[in-house]
């Protein structure tokens, strides 16, 4: 198995907070290779070789190239998004190191800098460090792997990562800094699967916000990871019903969808 | 220090013993050649790594009628025993162990569980929970009677890699590394994240600066004076660090190994009975007599902080 370089968090932020005021040509041109700037765990496999490392740097850089980089005001960083989740859900990174927020720290940090001041630029000349050094729901390039890696389909699916075309950043925010909710792929799939019945009219962020506050509090005296997908089903569209009539809102599902 | 806890609005079956649930303490489970021993929490999974296959067996022992009893309804065949684990600070979650209760009242449940090692990162934690899966009879309002109701549950957590839980450890230089910080002649450097609620391992940070030959040389020697002196001075600055940041005083998360839980864990052993407010204006305002406490507790603590998480 591949063992992926890591960088602690701390350590990460220190170095985010230095990128600041350079340019996305002088990141880009930064170096990543060096053996020092790598720490791997120190048993259970080899590290990944350089070659692996930039396929993955050609690889996002060509999907954010794509979408606009290195235009700030490129109103297309969506298309980013969703172009590098589907290549890092192709992408051989092992589960055990993708998980860590460290890994991201370092890919972020050393290895694709540029993309992640392009994606998420400073304001007010300070960084956003989170997005380089945060957990990894807030990391600019770990948050699109985990989101892709809990709502994969899988590869039996016409579009494996279907969900994500009605699920905005506010969503995908709501769902996934709640591990309750967004730890179990089946839990994560099945809102989003309800969400993608409803009628596009019918989406509103607001809705989805605060039925997620709603499903939180039922995750608490129902433990949704044990129901089977009937009674799953039941309780998140139970969710969204019930906050839509709270709110006022409507909220009618598509008869053509299995939801 | 006080935790917040779920209280649910129905009823269910009490821990501990003399109860209709009882439970082995320790896992079994295998060293790396394969002979078994037993494991509890808080303990490492031996010689994990990546690439480890390893199993954890115990056994449940179940009464469905004193189950019954205590919440008052009728289970029979509604109810599953279920583990689940969690990893990487409970951001991965999935089922590893699935049984159904038969209609026997005394039932035995062989548990057993192979968690993936390439889909584990930093922490196992195993959830075994004993839970309404098909609509049930209620013999009262206050009974469990919908499925997904939690009828018992047990949450344990064991530690991965290198057989225990340690501070990510960097040995830097330190003028290439912190150039302008004025550090090039320290031995060591910590870092706290500004993230409370990660686990302790992802929160602090260590840096041993390489350019101190005669500190490496020490460090390297994990049973010298120097060795020893560092694991506490690192747990001393990384406590003050703490108590002066923004979060210190902020509401407990729920894992006990997150940064701010260890962080108050242990000032709260240095100065029990102390709320978070007055630890941090105590080490403000006499930080010299706070650091000797800390060192004094450090010293009197030594065996158990040392296994708790130096590095």
């Amino acid at each position: 198995m591949n063992l992926w370089p890591r960088l602690p968090l701390p350590f990460a932020a220190r170095q985010a907070e230095a990128l600041a005021g350079r340019t996305l040509e002088d990141l880009e041109a930064q170096p990543w290779d060096s053996a020092e700037l790598k720490r791997f765990a120190p048993t259970g496999g080899n590290p990944v070789p350089n070659a692996i490392l930039r396929r993955l740097r050609d690889g996002l850089s060509l999907r954010a190239k794509e979408a606009g980089f290195p235009d700030l005001r490129s109103r297309h960083r969506a298309k980013f998004d969703d172009a590098a989740r589907r290549f890092l859900l192709a992408f051989d990174i092992p589960f055990g190191e993708a998980i860590r927020a460290e890994t991201w720290a370092w890919l972020a940090v050393h290895l694709v800098p540029h993309l992640v001041a392009w994606r998420f630029p400073e304001r007010d000349g300070r960084q956003s460090v989170e997005r380089y050094a945060g957990k990894l729901y807030r990391n600019a390039i770990g948050r699109l792997w985990y989101q892709a890696t809990q709502l994969d389909l899988g590869t039996s699916a016409q579009d494996r990562l279907s969900h994500l075309s009605v699920l905005g950043e506010d969503q995908l925010v709501a769902l996934f800094e709640r591990p309750s909710l967004g730890a179990a792929p089946g839990v994560a799939q099945t809102v989003a699967r309800m969400w993608h019945g409803l009628r596009p009219a019918d989406r509103d962020e607001a809705l989805f916000r605060e039925s997620m506050k709603l499903l939180l509090v039922q995750a608490r005296i129902c433990r949704l990871d044990v129901l089977g997908q009937d009674d799953l089903d039941a309780i998140v569209r139970r969710s969204m019903q019930v906050t839509a009539e709270r709110m006022g809102l409507p909220a009618q599902w598509d008869a053509g969808r299995r939801h | 220090m006080s935790q917040s806890a779920v209280v649910l609005p129905y009823l269910v079956v009490n821990h501990g013993p003399p109860g209709p649930i009882e439970v082995d303490r320790a896992w079994r489970t295998q060293d790396a050649n394969g002979d078994e021993l037993s494991v509890v929490p808080g303990d490492p999974i031996p010689a994990w790594d990546a690439n480890r296959v390893f199993t954890l067996e115990r056994t449940l022992t179940l009464s469905l009628e004193g189950m019954q009893a205590m919440v008052g309804a009728d289970l029979a065949g509604a109810v599953d025993v279920v583990v689940f684990s969690a990893t990487a600070g409970r951001l991965a979650r999935q089922e590893l162990f699935r049984r159904s209760l038969s209609d026997e009242d005394r039932q035995e449940i062989a548990v057993h569980v192979r968690p993936d090692s390439t889909r584990l990162a930093q922490d196992l934690e195993l959830t075994t929970g004993v839970y309404v899966v098909r609509p049930v009879r209620a013999g009262g309002p206050l009974s469990p009677a919908r499925p997904g109701s939690i009828l018992w549950e047990l949450t344990e957590q064991f530690r991965l890699e290198g057989g225990r839980a340690r501070l990510a450890m960097y040995e830097l230089p330190f003028s290439r590394s912190f150039p302008g910080d004025g550090i090039d002649m320290a031995d060591f450097h910590v870092q706290l994240a500004d993230e409370p609620d990660a686990p302790i391992e992802q929160g602090i940070a260590v840096y041993v600066n390489d350019e101190r030959r005669e500190f490496m040389e020490q460090l390297h020697r994990p049973r010298s004076e120097g060795a020893r002196r560092f694991r506490e001075s690192v747990v001393r600055r990384a406590l003050i660090a703490a108590v002066q940041t923004d979060w210190f005083c902020e509401p407990l998360p729920e894992r006990p190994d997150a940064l701010l839980a260890t962080v108050r864990r242990w000032t709260g052993a240095v100065w029990p009975g102390w709320t978070p407010e007055q630890v941090r204006a105590h080490v403000v305002s006499s930080f010299s007599l706070a650091d000797a406490q800390v060192e004094s507790w450090l010293h009197r603590m030594r065996p158990s902080i040392q296994q708790e998480r130096a590095p």
